[in-house]
């Protein structure tokens, strides 16, 4: 009953805050939309486009794709020549692969031919895009999940400052490899502990992630060297790197993390929670509803890193098929990494099931031991 | 061949750690993949991409829910809730990347040696809504992972405590969920972090500024499906809180009568 009347209390307090949020969201993207000011590149507010059929050309399927010219004219936003309309053209194609149709009110940025006001468009501005989507995410992360939610940015911009750091230890000159296992551990560790502070069931997950992230690697591996491992030639991005094989571990090393620390801290708060409400809970109890848990998040876990994987890979897979490359070719030569990837992750997450109920019931069940024998004496 | 074992290798742990469950969990994964197949091969065939992605989403969610999980009101609810959260979002997707351009090729894909030289680009097919349907299939996994932890959750403290108030069952469904959200948001990070290290790693030899990577769509096809995963799962905690609050009580009140 108490409650109900401190939330009511809170209501009116809340909305004033729920309203001071959406101001101060719309305050940014006001200003994002406005920061034109800010950029060294030069940027055109579009106003007046000319848009005319220019050409055919024979399509894929034996169709006809319409190509389209664009005259455009815009105003210069920031430079020395602020506020000079400049001349662009552009031409886009039905499919849009790779060319984009404008239109009025873009703001795009662009290269001027020397002097002149004459240009071209080297891209779209779309930072205010980028504002739109972060800001209603952490919108929604605090009026969803409140205190909770805090937590959650706190953790995610703490990744990125890792990620950040680690970048630019490798652009510095550092070994990819060595970054990596430097990042990992941290990337490991300090979400965990702000999400979880410190506590046993956090090194618990902290531990079996990490044995979990040594045990693929070595699977990895294994593979590799008895068959020949992969051929990285094909592989996207990677046209000009001198050392593939590296930066493919890395990728490995990084891409299942999340989902591996997602199973490891499931299971062992879970159990966590099962001991401290029954503290005279049998090993076998443990282990039993820990694999119940597992069960139950594994399938849809994989899920999840399937459709991250597979759906970044649907342009590939249009583009080389419509040029009489087959679906299987595609999928043993040019994508073996992608699925080579998703393989090591979700055996990583199956693999966590069993490493985490192992290192939650020791770490919960030695410490309860040693609290025992404290009691007693 | 490394793909062929590590297969077997994952599908053998599967049985041996999860046993009958184990073998489902293959089996509906065989069956989503072999679903994202078809629905590649008929947009490759010019076919309209949204009515495919369409079908291909309630064939997942089917095979994800009901057949992974047994035919009951917790699946059920939790594939409406999905339902309702992907179509709620559809129209936000769209517009956004509509006014992105975030359709085709990014910068780094686009002087791919074979796709400069040797492909024909004139594919016929509308590439921004391809990349709506990359956005919608990747939101579903999280979407569906979300919805089904909240529905058989609470399901589980309900049978606990059947005494509850409606309100109690919503609150107690936003409990669940600020429990899972902080994971299944940095599940994402990563998975979409290690996706796109390798474009990272790619700057170091082309030189791009700030600027130019910030406004690139290269950036913005990579964070824009993480964000949008990220706010879908969001959604989908009330959305399945109150799923549940309608339907799981009512069959209570029935059992009572």
């Amino acid at each position: 009953m108490w409650e109900e009347k401190k939330n009511k209390e809170n209501v009116s307090v809340r909305r004033k805050r729920i309203f001071a949020a959406i101001l101060l969201y719309f305050c940014l993207l006001l200003f994002v939309a406005n920061d034109a000011w800010v950029y060294q590149t030069p940027i055109v507010k579009i106003t007046a486009v000319h848009t005319k059929e220019s050409r055919k050309e024979e399509d894929v399927r034996g169709g006809r794709e319409p190509y389209y010219a664009q005259n455009i004219k815009g105003i210069l936003l920031n430079g020395e020549k602020k506020g000079k309309t400049v001349r662009l053209n552009n031409e886009y194609s039905y499919s849009g692969v790779l060319d984009q149709k404008y239109a009025k009110g873009d703001k795009v940025l662009v290269t001027l031919e020397g002097d002149s006001l004459k240009g071209t468009i080297k891209s779209l501005k779309r930072d205010t895009h980028l504002a739109v989507l972060a800001g209603a995410l952490i919108f929604l992360l605090l009026a969803v999940t409140k205190e909770k939610g805090m937590l959650t940015i706190l953790t995610v911009v703490a990744n990125f400052g890792i990620f950040f750091l680690g970048f630019t230890g490798f652009l510095k000159g550092r070994e990819v490899l060595v970054v990596c296992r430097f990042m990992t551990v941290l990337f490991a560790v300090i979400p965990l502990v702000i999400l979880n502070g410190f506590h046993k069931k956090t090194w618990a997950a902290v531990l079996s992630t990490l044995s979990v992230l040594a045990l693929i690697m070595g699977i990895f591996d294994l593979t590799v060297r008895y068959t020949g491992g992969l051929d990285y030639s094909s592989m996207e991005y990677l046209g000009s790197m001198d050392d593939p094989g590296e930066l493919f571990r890395a990728e490995i090393m990084l891409a299942g993390l999340g989902a591996i620390m997602d199973v490891t801290v499931t299971i062992s708060s879970a159990l966590g929670e099962i001991t401290r409400k029954n503290p005279s809970v049998s090993v076998r109890a443990l282990i039993r509803s820990g694999r119940e848990i597992g069960y139950d998040i594994m399938g849809t876990m994989m899920n999840v890193l399937l459709f991250v994987f597979a759906c970044s890979q649907i342009p590939t897979f249009l583009i080389r098929m419509n040029n009489d490359v087959d679906f299987f070719t595609i999928l043993r030569l040019h994508i073996p990494y992608e699925i080579c990837c998703f393989l090591i992750e979700s055996i990583g997450i199956v693999l966590a099931i069993p490493v985490s109920i192992l290192f939650a019931s020791v770490f919960m069940k030695t410490g309860k031991v040693r609290k025992d024998r404290r009691n007693e004496r | 061949m490394m793909i062929g074992i590590l297969a077997l290798i994952l599908f053998g742990l599967m049985m041996m750690i999860g046993g009958d469950r184990g073998a489902v969990s293959v089996m509906s994964l065989a069956g989503n993949l072999l679903v994202l197949s078809l629905a590649i091969i008929l947009m490759a065939g010019g076919h309209a991409p949204l009515i495919i992605t369409g079908i291909a989403a309630g064939l997942i969610s089917y095979i994800t829910l009901v057949k992974q999980n047994g035919k009951n009101q917790k699946t059920e609810i939790a594939f409406g809730a999905t339902g309702i959260v992907i179509l709620l979002l559809l129209a936000a997707i769209f517009l956004l990347l509509w006014d992105a351009r975030s359709g085709g090729l990014n910068e780094i894909q686009a002087i791919q040696e074979d796709v400069m030289y040797y492909y024909n680009t004139n594919l016929h097919i509308n590439m921004l809504q391809i990349t709506v349907c990359m956005v919608l299939l990747s939101t579903l996994g999280a979407v569906l992972d979300t919805a089904l932890s909240i529905t058989s959750s609470l399901y589980e403290v309900i049978l606990h405590k059947p005494d509850m108030s409606r309100r109690e069952i919503y609150h107690s469904g936003l409990q669940i969920g600020k429990d899972i959200i902080g994971t299944t948001v940095n599940t994402l990070f990563f998975a979409y972090l290690g996706d796109s290290l390798l474009l990272f790693f790619y700057l170091k030899n082309v030189k791009y500024t700030a600027e130019v990577i910030l406004n690139s769509k290269m950036l913005f096809q990579g964070v824009s499906a993480m964000l949008f995963s990220a706010i879908a799962c969001l959604l989908t905690v009330p959305v399945a809180s109150a799923g549940c609050m309608l339907f799981l009580k009512k069959e209570e009140k029935k059992e009572e009568k």
